[in-house]
């Protein structure tokens, strides 16, 4: 949860201050692009830096099973 | 979660590579096909190849996507 | 009649005849939240692909691709790609995004994250993003209605109080309609729509050169490089193009409301099925790249690359035509718009407002609010609709930009824990 939060956070951030600021395309790419690569690498490190909260995930995800609700 | 196989996941990335990862190879004017520059014309019949590709996909998981829900009907049942 | 006359009368009769139609699906079934946005869950294959389809054909694709063809070329080619590869993307995803929502009763895209990720404050922020993002593509659909009724009058009825017009119907049409009666009016909508795409697309290149061959053989021969990336651009060439169909692509599924459409399908089936006879929808979109090109040779020089559609089909076609156009144009902008604006208020309601600041209100309450936001959102996009002049497409693609980035935590919601849903498809 904590990954994904943190990279959606990131990616939302970036998209507004690329996009708002004029700097789409920035370096011949779609600055949404560059926000969504930001935003996975974010999720994807967060994840794994965070092996406690990574426990948590897995627990979130039992308690969300359907067969358990 | 049963994920889609192989040779689904390799049908559908080939309308990524004719439309998206391949332009530089067909961005052009000629030749012109139909009256229409090329890249105009690759890209209509890739809509309609899209499709195919699809149709395809389709049924490739087909038999895995009718097993796992006559499985979890089962399953209903049984609670 | 003048030819104004002739051509807002049936503009106005269209839009009438459109909300009629709404209005009598609408009031035919008793409207609880879930009735309003979801339509009970109990869209067929037709039904489905009516609603698939109504988000497809807005005015984006009506004046905004037209538009770009016309100033920018090349890059606009984009838009013929980033469709159906929208369509592989979702028949992967969306049967499974349609599977929990079934188990867990979900009506829009922040329900969810909820049951996936088990926060409130990820809902809220998912909820808060998705509308802000979908404010500029309602405010594309009110722009594009504007320029409809501004170059029908030919400009004797100013584009803001079109607007304003056009914002008080929405308004009362998604009030009393709900979810369902959107997808019936889009039937009219689509049969217009693609009736005025093609003939137009077929008669006004045949008009001024013979043809669409001879069109695009002058176009070769005169502006070659209009019609390759980059265009009339200095910036938007390949790896754009790489990075914007990706997006694109991956984002079209993304969307609020997009997202919360595959909720109101009978089963994950409709879902794959529509996937795969989708794609060919669009190739109604290329008639209206013939025009735009069209217009690029005829009638060089506007400031507004939008209005490139409406100005040439009211320099060749009769009143009346210019007033199907106009109509068929119009619910374009209203059918998505009606969608957009039901979804984001309903995510204002019941995935922000009440988690974060109000727990304790009842479903009721929550339907009363969502009916006051339609009307405060309505505001905020006419706001904005009146005082911003970016291109149709400049501002679907910011919105693009924004709903995209729930792409990895979608996706890791599926595919980031394999053993979980080994055990989710057997249970």
């Amino acid at each position: 949860m904590v990954g994904v939060f943190s990279g959606l956070i990131v990616g939302v951030a970036c998209t507004a201050f690329l996009i708002l600021s004029n700097r789409d395309p920035y370096g011949g790419w779609n600055a949404g692009f560059l926000a969504l690569c930001l935003n996975s690498v974010v999720a994807a490190l967060v994840s794994l830096l965070s092996p406690i909260k990574a426990g948590v995930i897995a627990e979130d995800l039992s308690a969300s099973a359907p067969g358990n609700s | 979660m049963r994920r889609p196989s192989f040779g689904a996941i390799s049908l559908a990335l080939i309308p990524f590579l004719a439309m998206c990862f391949s332009v530089s190879a067909w961005d052009r004017v000629h030749p012109m096909i139909l009256g229409l520059p090329f890249n105009l014309f690759w890209l209509l019949s890739w809509i309609v190849l899209t499709s195919v590709c699809m149709w395809g996909v389709y049924r490739l998981e087909a038999p895995q996507i009718a097993k796992a829900e006559g499985r979890r009907e089962n399953a209903g049942r049984a609670q | 009649m003048s030819p104004t006359a002739i051509a807002l009368a049936i503009i106005f009769f269209i839009v009438a005849l459109g909300s009629a139609i709404g209005f009598y699906a609408g009031t035919r079934h008793r409207m609880s939240l879930e009735q309003w946005t979801v339509g009970s869950r109990g869209f067929g294959s037709l039904l489905m692909w009516l609603l698939m389809a109504g988000e497809i054909y807005t005015t984006f694709s009506f004046l905004g691709a037209s538009g770009w063809a016309y100033s920018r070329g090349g890059p606009a080619l984009y838009i013929l790609a980033y469709l159906p590869l929208s369509y592989v993307v979702s028949f992967f995803i969306s049967p499974l995004v349609w599977e929990l929502g079934r188990e867990h009763g979900l009506q829009t895209q922040p329900d969810f994250f909820l049951v996936r990720y088990r926060s409130k404050y990820l809902m809220a922020f998912v909820a808060l993003v998705g509308v802000a993002f979908m404010i500029p593509y309602l405010q594309i659909q009110l722009t594009g209605l504007g320029i409809i009724v501004e170059v029908a009058s030919f400009g004797g009825i100013g584009r803001t109080r079109a607007m304003i017009l056009g914002v008080v119907l929405l308004a009362g049409f998604v009030f009393v309609s709900g979810i369902r009666a959107v997808a019936w009016v889009s039937v009219l909508k689509d049969f217009l729509m693609v009736f005025a795409a093609v003939s137009i697309g077929i008669y006004v290149p045949h008009f001024f050169f013979g043809g669409i061959r001879p069109m695009f053989a002058e176009l070769a021969r005169a502006k070659p490089a209009h019609l390759v990336m980059p265009g009339a651009t200095n910036n938007l060439g390949h790896t754009w193009y790489v990075s914007t169909v990706l997006l694109t692509s991956l984002g079209a599924f993304m969307w609020p409301h997009a997202f919360g459409a595959t909720f109101t399908a009978r089963s994950a089936n409709v879902l794959r099925r529509n996937s795969v006879v989708m794609p060919l929808y669009n190739i109604t979109l290329a008639f209206i790249f013939f025009i735009g090109f069209t217009a690029f040779l005829v009638i060089p020089g506007l400031t507004n690359g939008d209005l490139s559609l409406l100005m040439l089909v009211r320099q060749t076609l009769p009143p009346w035509m210019l007033g199907v156009v106009g109509g068929a144009g119009a619910l374009t902008a209203m059918v998505p718009a009606s969608i957009l604006i039901l979804t984001a208020s309903t995510l204002f309601a019941k995935n922000l407002y009440r988690p974060v600041f109000a727990p304790t209100m009842t479903d009721d309450q929550v339907a009363r609010l969502a009916r006051i936001m339609v009307v405060a959102l309505s505001l905020v996009c006419l706001y904005f609709a009146i005082y911003s002049s970016t291109t149709l497409v400049s501002l679907l693609l910011l919105g693009y930009a924004g709903v995209t980035q729930f792409s990895p935590a979608s996706s890791w919601a599926f595919f980031g824990s394999a053993s979980r849903w080994s055990e989710f498809s057997a249970a």
